[in-house]
């Protein structure tokens, strides 16, 4: 991986980390999230993020969403599960795994 | 429910997500799937995804009403800009936008609708949004997009003589049929096309023939120039209006913000009544004298509002630009003066303001009798806003009584 690809991985990263954060002010009752594959949008400045979500009864979800970097905002988001994209804040810590499959808690 | 900037703005964003050539394409955008800003909740009526023809994405939305039901009588139409990995979206550019390798004509360049320029994407859009129309007839259709969805955007829209609110577009004008261009003229206000000025890449390119055009600065130093173009450098207010920043260069643009807005609201409430008139009419029966009152009051009533917002905007251009003047008066007293004594170093400033006395020029002619003139006109612009402020109030006042004594006519408007 040349210098300038390795940037971008890392700038992607730093974005996956500061969505999760952003679900985590979202969605009620989240104990993992995972990112399936994200990646910037040139034009309009965007990210388009696929994410894998797990609820405290360990039921999943898979949805896709939009992210802005600069207004640290969901754009948008698909409703595929509301008993598992139930709206509110998860308070507790969050087991996360990004797109390159590095893990975290969040 | 009356869409919002705010909103134009993430469905012109969230229809680049269905191009399968997007390494991040979002495989859940599909017919009949609900999207959310988070705030409020649509269902995706219609997509139309041509990665494998012309290149071109749009999507149709309607918002759910409080009951969660999908309210279908306010439809928007989004159109995807320009996806950089796409030879069609690129050739599109150069092809429709800049009229480039047109064979039909010599040297290969062409300013007219050729058949050359419209074909692919404009041809696709247009009969999106056809079927839209004809599938939900009685929707108040709009559209959006952004770069080249905007530029498509603004075509569909103004070929149907639509509403659009759309972000950094280049100008279609110069395809659009004569019907179109003169719907334009007589409307203006109905289409909208958030310009950044900083923005050299798509945004500002082909003019704004179709008077679209809100050119905003948004003070972002400098950058790479694909963040001039993008569509998260625009910010709202929790109304969900886009906020234009407070600058010299942006008073013209807040002005005409004003007047679009005003304009699409007189639009949107001509259609609420045109509703209610083919309603009291449903039955085959004509309107009854009290219906009839009733709507060419409520008419009034709309007309009323909408000059008086324009009448505001008006008046606070009359205001600015005397303003402004008082300023630069004061500003060309203070040079002339300087200039003068610079001119006569041996004179002392009681001395120079002597000599100019004496051919005229004093402070009393020059700056004195100036700006009492632009302070007249700015009393006078104060005046008559509030005089017409008084007469819409009374207007609109004479209205509200008349319908809420015809208690009858209130119980059929409510049925």
């Amino acid at each position: 991986m040349d210098k300038r690809e390795e940037r971008k991985a890392q700038e992607l990263l730093a974005v996956e980390k500061q969505a999760a954060q952003v679900l985590k002010n979202t969605f009620a009752d989240i104990t993992e999230i995972k990112f399936e594959r994200s990646g910037k949008n040139d034009m309009t400045g965007t990210y388009g993020m696929f994410v894998t979500m797990k609820n405290k009864e360990k039921k999943q979800v898979s949805f896709s969403f939009t992210f802005s970097k600069k207004h640290n905002e969901i754009y948008s988001y698909i409703i595929n599960d509301r008993n598992i994209q139930k709206k509110g804040i998860t308070k507790n810590p969050i087991y996360v795994i990004f797109s390159n499959n590095m893990e975290d808690k969040i | 429910m009356k869409f919002t900037d705010e909103q134009y703005n993430k469905f012109s964003e969230k229809v680049y997500w269905l191009d399968p050539n997007n390494k991040q394409y979002n495989p859940d955008m599909r017919e009949n799937a609900m999207i959310t800003d988070g705030k409020n909740e649509f269902k995706i009526l219609k997509l139309r995804e041509n990665s494998k023809t012309d290149g071109m994405q749009a999507m149709a939305v309607a918002p759910l009403d409080e009951k969660g039901n999908v309210d279908t009588s306010q439809v928007v139409i989004s159109y995807a800009g320009t996806n950089t990995s796409d030879f069609k979206d690129i050739e599109t550019d150069i092809r429709t936008i800049g009229g480039f390798f047109d064979k039909t004509v010599s040297p290969g360049f062409s300013m007219t609708p050729s058949q050359a320029r419209v074909s692919g994407q404009l041809t696709s859009a247009t009969e999106f949004a056809k079927e839209v129309k004809n599938e939900y007839k009685d929707a108040e259709i709009s559209t959006t997009g952004h770069s080249l969805g905007q530029y498509l955007a603004l075509y569909v829209a103004a070929e149907n003589q639509w509403k659009n609110v759309g972000f950094n577009g280049p100008d279609p004008y110069e395809l659009l049929s004569p019907e179109a261009k003169k719907w334009i003229k007589e409307n203006p206000g109905m289409l909208t096309n958030y310009r950044n000025r900083g923005d050299e890449l798509l945004g500002n390119l082909m003019g704004d023939g179709t008077g679209a055009e809100i050119k905003i600065s948004m003070e972002m130093g400098l950058m790479n120039p694909f963040d001039y173009h993008g569509l998260d450098i625009w910010r709202f207010d929790k109304y969900g209006n886009l906020i234009i920043p407070e600058n010299d260069y942006n008073t013209k643009a807040s002005i005409q913000q004003e007047k679009h807005k005003a304009m699409s609201d007189f639009s949107s409430h001509l259609g609420t009544l045109k509703k209610w008139r083919e309603k009291f009419t449903a039955s085959g029966g004509h309107l009854s004298a009290n219906e009839r009152i009733y709507l060419n009051h409520s008419q009034t009533k709309v007309v009323v509002e909408t000059m008086g917002r324009k009448t505001k905007s008006a008046m606070e251009e009359v205001i600015r630009i005397n303003q402004s003047s008082i300023e630069r008066i004061e500003m060309n007293w203070a040079e002339e003066v300087r200039r003068a004594e610079h001119a006569a170093p041996s004179l002392t400033a009681w001395e120079v303001k002597e000599t100019l006395a004496s051919v005229g020029v004093t402070w009393e002619t020059h700056v004195m009798t100036p700006k009492e003139k632009c302070q007249q006109r700015i009393q006078k612009a104060r005046r008559k806003g509030e005089r017409y402020d008084e007469l819409a109030k009374e207007i609109k006042n004479k209205i509200d009584d008349l319908v809420a004594r015809d208690q009858e006519l209130a119980n059929q408007l409510k049925g």
